[in-house]
């Protein structure tokens, strides 16, 4: 029973990493429909919760997986689900070194780069957006998210600053 | 910065190579981790000098999956080959993932309590526009190219609207963007 839900971790995040085009960020909708959706791992709020974690926790956000993961099976859930996620591209990056500084004028170099940003934009706004769905934003907590955006956007501030302001006014129970 | 980097004194060890992504993974608490890792790599270490790195974060933007690890293992690769891509990937990701663990130990254990949910709607607001502010970033770079204007609008909708699977979704978009953006003669060439 729990090598079957080892091995649907496995599967599930080792497609997921393949798709993952200017990096983890973009897959988040996806990620979503799979583990809420079709896998039935969790609910939307744990999603939400897991994706706030990770994206506040130091280091890469990538490690939403490992949290999924944990959740499913365990710390051999964990396990398996950052190891899916992460092998494809690190074997991907490996053998692609090997080869990149002869390819560095190539043409499909400077197309894939110029190409792949303006699609990596949307696909981030659209991970925000889902996100926003699925944690149920009331209007303050829209209103929190523009003013936390601009504070991003704007300034220099550490997020961890910004991630602890929000958390205490959630504390607070304003949004 | 316009002094050209020296180049490296000796290639690092295993354990150097553990330790400097250890390091970048500590002192880019909070974000940044790319100019970390360029100070560490670049400036501190001496493993690439600066081109090289650019052209490495090039590449990690375009493969796909988490971008950070992409670029220890290019550093690892081309500094002590795959073993060396190991031991960074190793330093890079122990503590986070010691640390998002415990997290989330903590969050599952306490979730039904009103004040942990309470904390994390805030939360998750930031992380919200954590993720929006790395796009609205980056828009500017697009301000007079109409095409990527469509080509954000058409991705955005498409995942975050419609709700389109992904894989038809890039199957799509991605060759209409390297077709628009291959390289043509000099006097078509779009400014990026």
């Amino acid at each position: 029973m729990n090598d079957d839900k080892l091995l649907q971790l496995a599967i599930v995040f080792g497609g997921l990493s393949l798709l993952a085009v200017g990096g983890t960020n973009v897959i988040i909708p996806e990620m979503h429909h799979d583990v809420v959706g079709v896998q039935h791992w969790m609910s939307d709020a744990d999603f939400a919760a897991v994706f706030a974690i990770a994206q506040a926790a130091p280091g890469p956000s990538s490690l939403i997986v490992t949290l999924i993961g944990y959740r499913v099976a365990g710390l051999p859930g964990a396990a398996v689900a950052t190891l899916a996620l992460i092998t494809l591209p690190v074997l991907l990056t490996y053998f692609l070194t090997l080869v990149w500084e002869r390819a560095r004028d190539a043409n499909w170099h400077r197309a894939v780069e110029h190409g792949l940003g303006p699609l990596t934009v949307g696909l981030v706004f659209a991970s925000g957006a889902v996100i926003a769905k699925t944690a149920d934003h009331t209007l303050s907590a829209y209103i929190l998210t523009a003013l936390a955006t601009a504070v991003f956007v704007f300034s220099k501030v550490n997020p961890l600053i910004v991630v602890g302001a929000c958390g205490l006014v959630g504390y607070l129970n304003w949004v | 910065m316009t002094e050209p980097t020296p180049s490296p004194l000796s290639p690092p060890t295993l354990l150097d190579l553990m330790l400097g992504f250890g390091k970048i993974a500590v002192v880019s608490f909070g974000g940044g981790l790319s100019a970390w890792a360029r100070q560490v790599v670049v400036e501190e270490r001496r493993w690439l000098d600066d081109d090289d790195f650019l052209s490495a974060l090039t590449l990690c933007r375009i493969l796909p999956g988490p971008n950070q690890l992409n670029l220890a293992v290019y550093v690892g690769t081309r500094t002590r080959g795959f073993p060396g891509a190991i031991a960074a990937l190793i330093g890079l990701l122990t503590l986070p993932i010691g640390i998002i663990l415990a997290l989330g130990a903590v969050y599952f254990a306490y979730r039904d309590e009103p004040q942990v949910q309470a904390v994390l709607r805030g939360i998750t607001a930031a992380s919200v526009g954590l993720t929006l502010s790395m796009g609205f970033k980056v828009l500017p770079r697009y301000k007079t190219d109409p095409m990527a204007w469509a080509l954000i609008v058409a991705s955005f909708i498409a995942a975050g609207v419609m709700r389109y699977p992904l894989l038809p979704t890039l199957a799509v978009l991605c060759p209409i963007a390297i077709a628009w953006y291959w390289p043509r003669k000099p006097r078509e060439t779009p400014t990026p």
